[in-house]
């Protein structure tokens, strides 16, 4: 209970202050996401004090100072993947220029390791018709095509106002930016023309039992746009450029915004629980595995042909009753989620990575048989097929009306059937002991679109066709 | 062009020279050694060095022009530093080594000889390229602060072919130059200009923000940059009207000390020359001591020369690889060029062009017009703001616009253009107007549009037009306000609900956006949002203070009063209006603003103070777009013909789906029961929100296109 209150009262100042924090370093070597301290408290709403603050905007001048020196280096090195932690320590104004490539078979932004920041955006299509439709699936593509790639805005000279808001400058970092689009089941209704073409795991997310979805405005929507990139107003440039681009065509229902925790003090990022999530994805690198667990197969079990290279996304705004957690006891709440908090070790094990030991623990003696990771992922041979691509975000939405923080987890998973996968664990999950203390209030299913898969190509052609 | 020509033309001479004195002495050394067939063993070094050269000055112009524009200036600055630094070097070791040279390289060319071909042909190589480089890094910097290439690269020629024909002719004796004293004077020039290039090189660093103090002008001499003098003095010794005080500094300081080491050196090594004229017998002796070594030499050249025929087999089997190594050094340098602009990634295709800009003279300096992306850095070296306009001399339609480039600093202009003529056209503050030549620009690329420029004449009939449609419509509004008023003294509030709707919406007919009217606006139609106490605030009138209390139980006894003065307040406006002017720009910003308060207070309801009616007070902002729209269609049209007819259809839209959701036009009565915004689904008020956002970007194109530019 104390130690959560240390953590929150005397926040990085201390670690910040005197000499870069181990936090960065350890950041650098897995050049993970630019994440600092000071950054992360930009992110505060109002806790931070103010000499956190200074400590954070003392040492950022600082490092600024030093690296004048080394800025060409930078700038030529920043092409290089994991050279973005320095780029956003030096307030570096060109951002990562990291460039993930956005034609391909699939959707960039599933497999892709998750970047600092991202936005979960709903929209409602407005387009009058089909061939309107088919004008805001290029029109985005066009504008994703662009924006992944960076470069100088358009030039629409004098008789128009701008093509670009700038808020990245004159010229458009890529800045690790992806931009994956995903359609809700509403979209195959009767507008379109599309009602034959539902890829066959797609409906409207249901209710489950520990939901609090009554009243909820953060629900479904006909098409999703996952934006992430390596900076924050990278994200926010990218979706203000799409909507300016689609007015008329497709309207905002309703965002989560949320950003990666930098590996405290290494390995996979921790939730607002302090526990670390998202240990057991699959392997990403692994075509077997992603070709079992994430992308759909046309003609699999019903799919539609056109869906193929695609993957069903399911986000969800899990709020987190952050006070009321603070104040279990650590043992408790290891038990509930299974594993270690300082380290991530399941209860069976010592290191982050050890597989959790069930066969010899029928009972739960060691890891209790309701705990979060043994119900999500019994890893049994049946339940192999059931894994799920976690690519959450963490979410900080102020206070509610009460004052209470109102944080949580902006969840987000792919896989090829979200029946089959999803929904199985999340049955599973019902009832479990950490539901007391998390509370979903929104979210949607989509179904993420097949890649583009070159520059002629744009997002939905096969769904068209 | 002459101006900027003169420091290439004594770099390419004395460069030339340099090189040219060894080519000859390599030469001379092996046709007395009777080693004619090997020639061309220093021609391929000469050839290659030249290559290399011209490589290199690509790798710098590539390299340059892959860069952002920071960078640019950077790399540039940089560049002009390293080339300071190569011709003080140059001077000083020309000067001590002129008088050792040729020893040294006999000495040199004997152990060529001695070893085949692969050391003679790196030794003609070595000092050729030495020279080369020099030359294009030099030209290279020279080119980039004259804006242009052309003088610098003419300049350069001119010089190096000199030097090949004094070469020739010193070669063939028929010529004779004191080389000491040509060395020592022509050092003196350069170090000048090398002193200019220093302060260009550390302004262009400042303006990259490499080094500090861009903005510390040291002075800034209110003189026409575009005069004869100062042309002269800018290409010659890269002096500015404008400098830094590192600028100056550097200049004053370099010179100085360069200077000094360089003059006294000089003197004395004339000194020793005096002594040593004095024993001209000494002289005389070592001349025939040294002519006596050079016969023995060639001799002993000769000697090593046979010696060394019977391997010649040998070598000329290995020529063809030898080949493929000279061919990989030139290629080198370009392999290099094209790697360091993909790794540097995303590169600007443009490069600043510096235009020049005074009452005299107005847009001086485009060199090379192309088309494409242009950009220009504008300087006023006048003594007056000027608004800058890239035009088409023959419709007088623009292309770019610079509206106040302020005397003394530069501003930039990017304009997309595609083949044609183009003018420039400055328009200083104090009623000069001059137009540069016509540039004919050449390119494939095509560029944008121009805009036709809207003068204060064209706006005349649109305002007329806008002040008599409100002249007509006001006394409307007044009987319509009057019947409300009656309402209420009468203590009738339910005839007054019903009364209040046309009476509101004769007003936001109008097309009155962001205080029109002066302050009967804000009497009139003013919200509550912006009242010291909200909507409790006591001395806030109009038709919201109206509606507020008409849907809010208040009585008649405490509306009556503010009926009153509504209609005092519309009397007023009425009797007022013919004094007021409607500013020209008003019309083309209110086409499109109108419709920007609507969305932002009507559509979210914000302004509803409890009628429910803001979806009918869009239609009706609709409506006075429509009218405003009217009066300026036909200066829409002929700047954008197709922009007047999309503007329509979003109109249309955008009020068909007002009208399908149970809003729409009503002047004198209305629909009984109006839809509250509140009351629309999400899907509706997304498919209105969507429609009118597609519309106001359209919408955001009319105050950009008809933006006054009488000076243009």
């Amino acid at each position: 209970m104390s130690q959560s209150e240390n953590v929150a009262a005397t926040p990085e100042a201390e670690a910040v202050e005197p000499t870069p924090a181990p936090s960065t370093s350890s950041t650098s070597s897995t050049g993970s996401c630019p994440f600092t301290g000071a950054a992360s408290t930009a992110d505060g709403t109002g806790l931070v004090d103010s000499a956190t603050l200074h400590a954070a905007l003392r040492r950022r001048s600082f490092l600024r100072g030093a690296a004048v020196g080394a800025a060409g280096a930078v700038v030529v090195g920043a092409g290089v993947a994991g050279a973005t932690v320095a780029v956003a320590d030096d307030g570096s104004t060109t951002g990562s220029g990291r460039i993930i490539p956005f034609h391909g078979a699939n959707q960039a932004g599933i497999l892709t390791k998750p970047q600092a920041f991202a936005t979960f955006v709903s929209f409602n299509a407005t387009a009058a018709n089909r061939a309107e439709l088919i004008e805001l699936f290029k029109t985005i593509t066009t504008r994703a095509r662009f924006l992944t790639a960076g470069g100088t805005p358009a030039d629409l000279g004098l008789a128009s106002p701008p093509s670009d808001s700038e808020t990245l400058g004159p010229e458009v970092p890529a800045d690790g930016l992806t931009i994956t689009l995903g359609v809700g089941a509403s979209l195959f209704d009767d507008r379109y023309g599309l009602a034959a073409r539902k890829p066959v795991r797609l409906s409207k997310m249901p209710v489950f039992p520990n939901d609090n979805m009554v009243g909820s405005q953060e629900l479904h929507g006909d098409l999703s746009l996952q934006i992430c990139a390596d900076h924050q107003d990278t994200v926010m440039h990218a979706l203000r450029d799409i909507a300016k681009h689609t007015r008329g065509l497709m309207q905002g229902n309703w965002k989560i915004d949320g950003f990666q925790s930098v590996p405290r003090p290494s390995g996979t990022q921790r939730n607002q629980l302090g526990f670390k999530d998202g240990i057991a994805n699959p392997d990403v690198n692994d075509d077997t595995a992603t070709s079992a667990l994430i992308w759909a197969h046309g003609g699999l079990r019903g799919e539609q042909q056109w869906a193929a290279g695609g993957s069903y996304q399911v986000i969800r705004i899990i709020r987190m009753l952050v006070e009321f957690w603070d104040r279990v006891s650590l043992n408790e709440q290891e038990l509930m989620i299974g594993r270690r908090r300082d380290s991530g070790a399941p209860l069976s094990g010592t290191a982050e990575f050890d597989t959790p030991e069930y066969s010899n623990d029928p009972m739960g003696n060691v890891i209790p048989l309701d705990a979060h990771i043994r119900l999500a992922n019994p890893r049994t041979k049946a339940s192999y097929d059931q894994q799920i691509l976690r690519r959450g975000y963490n979410y900080d939405r102020g206070f509610d009306v009460d004052g209470n923080l109102n944080v949580g987890l902006a969840f987000c998973a792919y896989q090829q059937d979200v029946v089959r996968q999803f929904e199985a664990v999340q049955t599973r999950l019902i009832d479990e002991p950490l539901v007391d203390y998390i509370s979903p209030t929104g979210g949607g299913y989509f179904f993420a679109l097949p890649g583009v898969k070159n520059t002629t190509d744009y997002f939905g052609s096969a769904m068209f066709a | 062009m002459w101006n900027t020509a003169f420091p290439s033309f004594l770099i390419g001479l004395r460069e030339g020279l340099e090189a040219g004195l060894v080519v000859s002495i390599l030469v001379a050394t092996l046709v007395r050694a009777e080693a004619r067939d090997r020639l061309g063993a220093v021609w391929t070094g000469v050839a290659a060095a030249v290559a290399v050269s011209l490589s290199f000055a690509a790798v710098l112009t590539f390299t340059s022009a892959a860069l952002p524009a920071g960078g640019q200036d950077a790399f540039g600055g940089l560049l002009s530093l390293l080339a300071v630094c190569f011709v003080t070097t140059m001077v000083f070791w020309m000067r001590r080594n002129a008088k050792s040279l040729s020893g040294d390289l006999k000495a040199r060319v004997a152990e060529a000889l001695g070893r085949g071909n692969k050391v003679l042909v790196l030794t003609a190589f070595l000092a050729v390229a030495r020279e080369g480089l020099e030359t294009s890094l030099f030209l290279w910097t020279t080119a980039k602060s004259a804006g242009q290439a052309r003088g610098p690269m003419l300049g350069a020629l001119v010089g190096v072919l000199l030097a090949v024909a004094l070469c020739w002719g010193l070669y063939r004796r028929v010529l004779k130059i004191n080389l000491t004293r040509f060395f020592a004077y022509t050092g003196g020039v350069l170090i000048v200009i090398a002193a200019g290039v220093l302060a260009y090189g550390l302004g262009d660093l400042q303006e990259a923000n490499v080094l500090p103090g861009y903005a510390a002008h040291a002075f800034n001499l209110s003189i026409d940059a575009g005069s004869w003098y100062a042309t002269l003095i800018a290409g010659t010794l890269n002096l500015t009207p404008v400098m830094t005080w590192l600028q100056v500094t550097g200049y004053v300081l370099y010179l100085a000390t360069t200077m000094t080491l360089f003059v006294h050196g000089v003197r004395a090594a004339g000194r020793a020359q005096t002594a040593s004229a004095a024993e001209i017998s000494r002289a005389e002796r070592n001349a025939a001591r040294r002519a006596a070594e050079e016969v023995a030499l060639a001799e002993q050249l000769a000697e090593k020369a046979r010696a060394e025929r019977e391997p010649k087999a040998a070598g000329e089997k290995r020529k063809a690889p030898r080949w493929a190594v000279y061919t990989s050094i030139v290629a080198v340098p370009a392999v290099v060029a094209v790697a360091t602009i993909s790794v540097m990634g995303t590169a600007s295709a443009t490069s600043t062009t510096q235009i020049a800009i005074s009452e005299s003279a107005c847009g001086t300096g485009w060199t090379t017009p192309t088309a494409g992306t242009q950009s220009f850095n504008i300087t006023d070296n006048g003594a007056n703001t000027a608004e800058v306009y890239l035009i088409n001399p023959t419709t007088n339609a623009v292309y770019g616009e610079d509206p106040d480039v302020t005397p003394g600093s530069s501003e930039l202009m990017n304009v997309s253009i595609g083949a044609g003529d183009y003018v420039f056209r400055c328009s200083f503050i104090d009623g000069t107007v001059k137009n540069s030549a016509t540039y004919h620009v050449t390119g494939s690329s095509s560029g944008l549009a121009a805009v036709v420029p809207v003068t204060e004449q064209d706006m005349e009939q649109p305002v007329y037009d806008y002040r008599a449609y409100v002249q007509t419509s006001l006394p409307g509004l007044l009987t319509a306000t009057q019947k409300l008023d009656a309402d209420l003294q009468a203590g009738n509030l339910a005839q007054a609900e019903t009364d209040w709707l046309p009476a509101h919406l004769a007003y936001e007919r109008l097309g009155a956006a962001y205080g029109t009217f002066d302050t009967f606006d804000s009497e009139i139609n003013g919200s509550a949002s912006g009242q010291p106490q909200g909507t409790a605030t006591k001395d806030w009138t109009g038709f919201f203070r109206i509606e507020y209390g008409l849907w809010h139980g208040q009585s008649a006894a405490e509306l009556a009063p503010i009926g009153d003065k509504l209609v005092t307040d519309i009397k007023g406006l009425i009797k007022a209006f013919p004094g007021q002017t409607t500013p020209a720009s008003d019309l083309p910003l209110r086409t499109h603003e109108i419709l920007e308060n609507a969305l932002q207070f009507q559509l979210t309801g914000i302004q509803d103070y409890g009628s429910g009616t803001t979806l009918d007070t869009l239609y009706a902002n609709t409506q006075g777009t429509q009218e405003v729209l009217s009066t300026i269609s036909s200066l829409i049209s002929r700047g954008d013909p197709a922009l007047l007819s999309r503007i329509n259809q979003g109109l249309a839209t955008v009020q068909a789906d007002l009208k399908a959701d149970g809003a729409g036009p009503c002047t004198t009565t209305c629909a009984t029961k109006p839809t509250a915004v509140g009351a629309l689904s999400t899907a509706q008020r997304q498919k209105i929100n969507g429609d009118l956002g597609q519309l106001l970007e359209t919408l955001s194109l009319v105050p950009d296109l008809l933006e006054e530019r009488t000076a243009a």
